[in-house]
């Protein structure tokens, strides 16, 4: 179990720091050599694709048979599935039914959902506006500021506004922003020093 | 460090920019390993309270006596990619609650959006159940995948949070603008609610709907605060060693091109 953890591990490190070395430095061995882990990486990818049509499949037909709540979608959605990908399969990815149903389905059907984001922002405003302290007053008075400014109805209210989401808040946005490039740096190289291991044994 | 650059530069390095970046990381590595092993000899790091990490603990426990389940997403992104770190620190959260669960017999729902991060998801449970001793009441299906869309992948979350009995709603990780969509539907339904996001503009949405909420890097604090991991703790100090230099720095060439030297 030891070996096989070490050999994992020492195989991912490798493997990292080439792709690292690669981001760093041009070099054509190096360069191709990335390019090959790329490609191993995408193959990898596509057997999760297969693991994750599994998955789909079993935790709907489990719902189905068990009759839980919703079941009755689950069909609708174990059917669409068989047909897209028996669709995919006849006619490849690029074929005219298969577009169509991405196109006039699955994109509609989307932009249906996201639509939705308009009133959620307006309740989730309402819920975020209440007065509870003096940051929601702060935050609420900031609110009504960059609102208004939005009007071109009076140019110093929009000057206001411009100076609000170009100082203070683009301030705060770089300021976490910094805050996660060190966390990330910070988590890349525990992965790439074997600390952290979230590829497992 | 400008010495260090030059060489950078002349040793092969794709541009200036490029050599820059590799020293600053390679001042960071020696940073946190000195960090770590400070820690691991038992020094004490004094980590300030996050009310976010505190009301994690015992959810779990409170799920099980209401017989109610919590639900943890680790955001809309892969295990490889350019946000890997906030998915990452989504899977250290979801390590803690698996192992919660398994302790308590109320084990998370786990919805994840990539394919890639669903064997990585069920690993993580099944080591939680492992560790216990109680492999055979590990159950695969409590990771199920939703879809790699973002939309859709808030449509299914939308399903999970709206019809299954849930005590806690957990997500932490890379989230858009589909993050108000769960959100919103979890605030609605009186969950309780704790997130976590690095992008700026999921934010806002983050802390209009949540609870509890992790701003930025905090979430790359979850190993530190909840496992209390040697190398997590020591890559806190490093990222405040590395920021109080960012923040020397900039005040430094904001004085010197203020007096025309920079």
């Amino acid at each position: 179990m030891l070996v096989k953890r070490s050999v994992a591990t020492a195989i991912a490190i490798s493997v990292g720091l080439f792709v690292l070395l690669d981001f760093f430095v041009q070099n054509a061995f190096i360069g191709t050599l990335k390019f090959v882990f790329v490609r191993w990486a995408i193959i990898v990818a596509a057997f999760a694709m297969i693991l994750g049509f599994f998955n789909v499949l079993i935790v709907h037909l489990n719902k189905i048979v068990r009759f839980k709540q919703g079941w009755f979608y689950s069909i609708f959605l174990v059917l669409t599935m068989m047909v897209v990908l028996l669709l995919g399969l006849i006619e490849g990815p690029q074929g005219s039914l298969t577009s169509r149903i991405f196109q006039y389905v699955l994109f509609p059907l989307q932009a249906t959902i996201f639509s939705l984001l308009a009133f959620f922002v307006a309740s989730a405003a309402y819920r975020a506006f209440r007065l509870r302290s003096w940051e929601s007053a702060l935050l609420v008075i900031t609110g009504v500021i960059v609102l208004l400014g939005q009007v071109p109805l009076w140019g110093a209210l929009t000057s206001f506004k411009e100076w609000i989401l170009g100082v203070p808040s683009m301030a705060g946005a770089r300021g976490i922003l910094l805050g996660v490039a060190l966390g990330t740096v910070a988590t890349g190289l525990r992965v790439l020093l074997g600390i952290d291991r979230p590829y497992s044994e | 460090m400008e010495v260090i650059v030059d060489i950078l530069t002349r040793s092969g390095m794709r541009s200036e920019w490029h050599a820059c970046m590799l020293a600053w990381l390679l001042f960071f590595l020696p940073v946190m390993l000195l960090a770590t092993s400070r820690v691991r000899a038992g020094h004490a790091v004094n980590l300030r309270p996050l009310a976010g990490f505190n009301a994690l603990r015992g959810l779990s426990a409170r799920a099980a006596e209401s017989g109610q389940t919590l639900h943890v997403s680790v955001g809309v992104s892969s295990i490889s990619g350019e946000e890997t770190a906030a998915t990452l620190a989504g899977l250290t959260v979801l390590d803690y609650l698996a192992e919660q669960g398994a302790t308590f017999d109320a084990p998370p729902i786990v919805t994840v959006a990539d394919p890639t991060l669903l064997p990585v998801a069920q690993d993580v449970l099944r080591h939680a159940y492992a560790r216990q001793g109680d492999i055979e009441n590990y159950d695969p299906k409590q990771v199920r995948l939703i879809s790699p869309e973002p939309t859709a992948y808030a449509a299914g979350v939308m399903d999970v949070l709206g019809h299954e009995p849930l005590a806690a709603n957990i997500m932490i990780g890379n989230f858009g603008d589909e993050y108000l969509l769960m959100g919103e539907v979890g605030a609605k339904k009186g969950i309780s609610q704790i997130g976590g996001a690095t992008n700026p503009q999921t934010l806002p949405f983050v802390f209009a709907s949540a609870d509890q909420v992790l701003i930025g890097e905090e979430i790359f604090a979850s190993g530190a605060y909840l496992a209390s991991l040697p190398a997590h703790i020591g890559s806190l100090v490093a990222q405040d060693v590395m920021r109080l230099l960012g923040v020397v720095v900039i005040v430094f060439l904001v004085l010197a091109r203020l007096i025309g030297l920079a």
